[in-house]
């Protein structure tokens, strides 16, 4: 918990600038990170790595691929590839050819993988780095994964954590990706609806007590009222009527257009609990 | 340099809690209500027409935006696309159809796709590396192998893989010590053939052959006259056929047939644009203007079958024919039917028919370079006669000119009452501005040297200019200026390209009317320049004739004026004009200013240069000339303000360099173009592009791919003069001041790899801005500024208004993606454009598709949503009245028997 605090503050501070800066260097994030442990990953000689020293200092060799990578794209060598298998959701309704020409898997620095009929796909000429490889389809959400491919081309796939990169939870290898769901690019209009209307707290502040005014009077039986009569209260006649219709819609307008505003406040809530 | 400083407001501040509610989307029955998408396939290089069925449903094409696509036969429209890598692997370099499937070689891997239902079938990766230094590849593909051809100098290498295994079978260098670069090449099934003109020799190697040697064949064997060294040679495959060649020589063009004993002529084609065979006939194009004349020829007797030609007049102004695929067969109802797909030099696709032409798809709008959304003229009913008014003007002289304008108007008035018969006129007529001016026409500037003007409605084409010799200048660019718009009635708005001449590289200009089309000058408006340029700058001071002048630099830093009656302008304004240069690949940032200039002899005098550190100079960005800043600072929680720093003349200057110690570094300098001084520089280790910069008022948001943490990244940056202003009416470079500007910056974790970026611009700057990202994924997101504000609170404390504590990784709803559920691959840029609405700001993305959209950044905070209820009001107001009227009559009844007790 504690490296990953660091983290999001050296984020600020990834640049070095003519001023000094009240947050922490990027160095000393980049050591708390390297004491995570990778235990479920196989150790080889680390190579071309800048950290060299520090990895020393800790007694620990790990892979290339898991402190840090400069992957260098091209030159002479050594390509992978990346296996997996996107699984087409049922609710996709569209034509074959739609589903195949919109549905691609791609790596953050370009490679392609297309799918076959049964969803496979092999990503080809992939050198040995790090890539993030996500399903790109417009209708449906498929998580992106992480595929770390060490300088002796083994594969390993993990969930992405941009947060803490060295964070890892491991994901098998010849990836399948599910789709978590479809995008909901549109909002939904706000609806009349009746009971808004009704339960509305300003409707109900006007209607109840008015209610009571107009109903509780006639309840009563004539002996009652004779006595209430006679206690000789102001004159509490039934309120004229047009008072009461003024004020019913006056406030039944108001209130409906606060209700519109609440709808429209409490929405994007209802999405982030989603 | 003066800029201008607006009034302190608070609407900013309202807008800002607008636009921190809700989001901002889409609803979804608004999908096409203003937005369009056009979706483009690329310049066609192979193209087959699809086996599977008789006759063909598609046409497959792959093109140099390295897109494979199915063309449906019947209305053209794309079936399916597959858009591949975007380097060399991508590229595809053999295309076959091969009964349901296609066949696709690009780079090492060989596809093969299902034609109807576009999944991949196999990718066999081939076991093969491509040679160093390989000018050309040629790839031939038989049932069992694949061989692939490289040209590389004074040799050519050839490699025969297995074609289900990928793996390699042999692999020779055959000697060609005459091959260069300049030799035309081209492979067809067996064979390769190469014409050499210097030696005036053809070369063929059968590649069968155990020992492949190259032949050589003396050019006047083929009834060819040997010519002078300096003209063009053509050598291509004829389409549809698995043995023929063209080879062109100057004039003469002739069909060769190539087999095992040597070329044999077929027949002469001199004159003809491009020829294909399908069944034993050769179908050969010839073009005058716009009429194209396919001819029809029995290969083996030499008859002509008159009946299965055809002549058709091209739709819209195009391009000569640069190749052609044939299909024949036969009808149901007996005889034989022609589909003919012609591909031309401006990027326009056509399908031609025996009837004429079926459709035409105009392919140049998938390499837009520039855009510009150009005001439509106002009705000339509402045109003010003060706007066009000469200043200088004297009495009489603003007198008559009153009389004129009127008369015009009424005239005008007059014209549209009786209504015109040219057609033309007809669809200017319906291309008015509109009350808010959100109708505009969008010019465009394609690779292929083709003007387009799109109506922003509906994105249709109202006019086009092709100018065959235009091409880009270094780095891909293509520029576009408005010299005079069309609010100066009489006078004719104007809008000029600058690019370079396709041939011999020096500058030249197309000067035309953005509203109808037309050039403007001789020539269609096209001037040669004859000067190669470095450097061109639009002057923000118009002459009498209110047209801004433009002033070009040429190499040897001579500035030229266009048009040369300019010059008043520049001596007028020469000591506020600034210049600067970067020469690619060095370091140093040159400033010059005109101030030595005497009339007649303008000259650029060096004031300033400076060396940055980091490596060469990957990009300057400036802002925008015609920005407006609303509010020139920010309310604190303390209720001091913190004042912008905003300076016209401020430019981001961005080195990338690479050590062995920090590996790819990108430099930021915030450089003052007048000056030269460096206002601030921010260094990043590890970093590496594409780098998106955008820049505008005082601050700077950029985007690149952190090395060391693997991950996209935002940084944004904010420059303050401080709680007290130097200067509050006008900003000068020069005014030095005691303390430098003060720079917030925050960098985000972007979850996704941006493709480009841009800011929003509305009339007044009133408007928060959205940063538009267009994503990876092919989503184009709209991004709130405030979202990557550099002041956002990290710990607790006081809080200042519209500031969202900080959150490292930003949030890319789907709500927010202006393009919902379209892919735009390929996005090279975004265009924005303000409208006479203040909120809401014009969106047109361009790559290999167009997508063009409005959004409203902080709502629609000036204009009633159109979701308004109408209705619901209306029914409110009435009862209330009725309610109202009804309680009166009551309430007197009443009163009237109260009255009578």
């Amino acid at each position: 918990m504690l490296h990953s605090f660091m983290c999001i503050l050296s984020l600020h501070d990834d640049a070095d600038s003519r001023r000094p800066r009240r947050r922490m260097s990027t160095n000393q994030c980049h050591g708390e990170q390297t004491l995570v442990p990778f235990s479920s990953f196989p150790t080889s000689k680390m190579t071309r790595n800048v950290l060299l020293s520090l990895w020393v200092i800790v007694g620990v060799v790990v892979g290339g691929v898991l402190g840090e990578v400069e992957e260098e794209i091209g030159v002479g060598a050594e390509r992978y590839r990346i296996e997996g298998r996107v699984v087409r959701p049922d609710s996709s309704l569209v034509s074959a050819a739609e589903w195949f020409a919109s549905t691609k898997v791609f790596t953050n620095i370009g490679h392609f993988g297309f799918l076959r009929e049964d969803g496979s796909f092999v990503i080809n000429n992939v050198p040995s780095g790090s890539y993030v490889v996500q399903v790109m389809n417009p209708t449906f959400i498929y998580e992106p994964l992480r595929v770390d491919i060490n300088s002796k081309g083994k594969i390993r796939a993990r969930a992405v954590n941009h947060i803490q990169p060295s964070n890892v939870v491991q994901m098998p290898h010849p990836l399948r990706m599910k789709s978590m769901g479809p995008y909901r690019y549109f909002l939904e209009r706000e609806q009349l609806r009746i009971t808004d209307f009704l339960m509305n707290p300003m409707v109900l502040m006007t209607v109840l007590p008015l209610a009571l005014m107009m109903i509780l009077p006639r309840l009563n039986d004539p002996e009652t009222r004779k006595e209430m009569e006679q206690m000789q209260m102001p004159k509490m006649d039934t309120p004229e009527l047009s008072e009461i219709m003024t004020s019913l819609f006056g406030g039944g307008s108001t209130s409906h257009n606060q209700g519109a505003q609440q709808k429209t406040r409490s929405r994007p809530n209802k999405r982030k609990e989603k | 340099m003066t800029g201008m400083r607006a009034r302190t407001t608070m609407l900013p501040l309202l807008l800002v809690l607008l636009c921190l509610g809700p989001a901002i989307g889409l609803y979804e029955d608004q999908i096409g209500k203003f937005d369009w998408v056009q979706q483009y396939v690329g310049v066609v290089e192979n193209a087959v027409f699809d086996e599977s069925s008789v006759p063909a449903r598609r046409i497959i094409v792959s093109t140099a935006q390295n897109v494979l696509a199915a063309l449906s036969i019947k209305n053209g429209e794309i079936a399916w696309r597959h858009v591949m890598e975007s380097f060399d692997y991508g590229r595809v370099d053999f295309l076959a159809s091969e009964g349901t499937q296609v066949t696709t070689v690009s780079g090492n891997l060989l596809r093969t796709w299902d034609s109807v239902t576009a999944a991949l079938v196999e990718e066999i990766q081939l076991d093969y590396t491509p040679a160093s230094g390989s000018m050309q590849r040629a790839v031939s593909l038989t049932d069992s192998e694949v061989i692939l051809a490289e040209f590389v100098p004074s040799s050519l290498v050839v490699t025969t893989l297995d074609r289900s295994s990928g793996a390699t079978l042999d692999h020779s260098t055959v000697a060609a010590p005459w091959l260069h670069e300049k030799t035309k090449c081209t492979a067809v099934e067996k064979t390769i053939v190469c014409v050499e003109l210097s030696l005036s020799l053809v070369f063929t190697l059968p590649l069968m052959l155990d020992s492949p040697t190259f032949t050589p064949h003396p050019i006047a064997s083929l009834d060819i006259d040997v010519p002078a060294v300096n003209v063009p040679v053509i050598v291509e495959r004829v389409n549809g056929s698995p043995d023929h060649v063209i080879i062109q020589i100057g004039a003469t063009r002739k069909l060769v047939h190539v087999h095992s004993s040597g070329l044999h002529v077929v027949r002469d084609l001199s004159g003809s644009r491009a020829s294909a065979i399908a069944d034993s006939v050769l179908y050969t194009i010839t073009q005058t203007g716009r009429l194209v004349t396919i001819e029809a020829v029995e290969l083996e007797t030499g008859n002509e079958l008159g009946d299965q030609g055809v002549e058709v007049e091209l739709p819209f102004q195009s391009g000569t024919v640069l190749s052609l695929v044939v299909h024949r067969f036969e009808r149901r109802s007996g005889g034989i039917a022609l589909r003919a797909f012609v591909s031309c030099s401006d990027h326009a696709l056509h399908l031609i028919s025996n009837a004429g032409v079926m459709w035409s798809r105009e392919e140049a709008l998938s390499t837009v370079l520039a855009a510009e959304a150009v005001d439509l003229p106002a009705d000339g009913n509402n045109i003010n006669y003060h706007d066009h008014l000469s200043p200088h003007a004297g009495l009489i002289g603003s007198f008559v000119h009153r009389i004129k304008t009127q008369c015009s108007q009424i005239s005008h008035w007059f014209s549209a009452l009786v209504g015109s018969t040219d057609s033309f006129q007809a669809v200017m007529h319906t291309l008015e501005r509109d009350q808010l001016n959100l109708r505009k026409l969008l010019v465009v500037v394609t690779s292929s040297g083709k003007i387009l003007g799109l109506d922003n409605w509906n994105g249709d084409v109202v006019w086009s200019i092709y100018a065959a010799q235009l091409a880009p200048l270094q780095g891909n660019k293509i520029l576009l200026y408005t010299q005079r718009t069309s609010a100066h009635f009489p006078h004719h708005p104007q809008c000029i390209v600058v690019g370079r001449h396709r041939v011999t590289g020096e500058g030249m200009l197309v000067v035309f009317n953005p509203i109808s089309g037309t050039g403007i000058g001789d020539r269609g408006g096209i001037i040669p320049l004859g000067y190669q340029l470095t450097q061109t700058l639009l002057m923000q001071h118009a002459d009498e004739q209110y047209l801004k002048p433009l002033l070009l630099v040429d190499k040897s830093l001579t500035p030229r004026i266009f048009p040369a009656t300019g010059e008043s302008v520049i001596l007028e304004h020469k000591d506020s004009i600034f210049l600067h240069l970067a020469q690619p690949g060095s370091n140093v940032l040159t400033g010059y200013s005109l101030r030595f200039s005497t009339p007649g002899d303008l000259k650029l005098t060096e004031v300033w240069t400076v060396s940055l550190g980091g490596g060469p100079i990957t990009g300057v960005y400036g802002k925008l000339a015609s920005e407006k800043v609303h509010s020139p600072g920010r309310v604190l929680a303390d209720r001091s303000v913190l004042y912008k720093y905003v300076n016209p003349n401020l430019a981001v200057v961005t080195t990338q360099g690479y050590d062995h110690v920090t590996k790819n570094t990108l430099t930021v300098y915030l450089v003052d173009t007048v000056t030269g001084a460096v206002i601030e520089s921010v260094s990043h280790k590890k970093v590496s592009g594409p780098i998106h910069i955008v820049h505008s008022e005082n601050w700077v948001v950029y985007t690149y791919f952190n090395d060391k943490y693997r991950r996209s990244e935002v940084t944004s940056l904010e420059l303050y003069e401080g709680l007290t202003q130097a200067n509050a009416t006008a900003f000068s470079s020069f005014g030095g001041r005691a303390t430098p500007p003060i720079l917030e910056r925050q960098a985000f974790i972007m979850p996704v790899g941006v493709q480009a970026t841009a800011h929003t611009t509305t009339e007044k700057g009133i408007t928060t801005k959205f940063i538009l990202f267009a994503l990876q994924s092919g989503a184009v997101l709209q991004m709130s500024k405030w979202f990557l504000d550099p002041r956002r609170p990290i710990t607790g404390g006081q809080r200042e208004e519209g500031l969202i504590p900080y959150m490292p990784e930003l949030r890319l709803p789907p709500q927010e993606m202006i393009t919902y559920n379209h892919t735009l691959p390929r996005i090279s840029a975004i265009y924005t454009a303000p409208t006479g609405l203040e909120s809401a700001c014009l969106v047109l993305v361009y790559g290999l598709d167009l997508f063009y959209t409005r959004v409203f950044p902080s709502k629609m905070f000036d204009v009633l949503k159109d979701d308004f209820d109408h209705y619901l009001i209306l029914g409110a107001l009435l009862a209330l009245t009725a309610a109202a009227l009804i309680t009166r009559k009551l309430a007197q009844r009443k009163a009237l028997k109260q009255a009578w007790k």
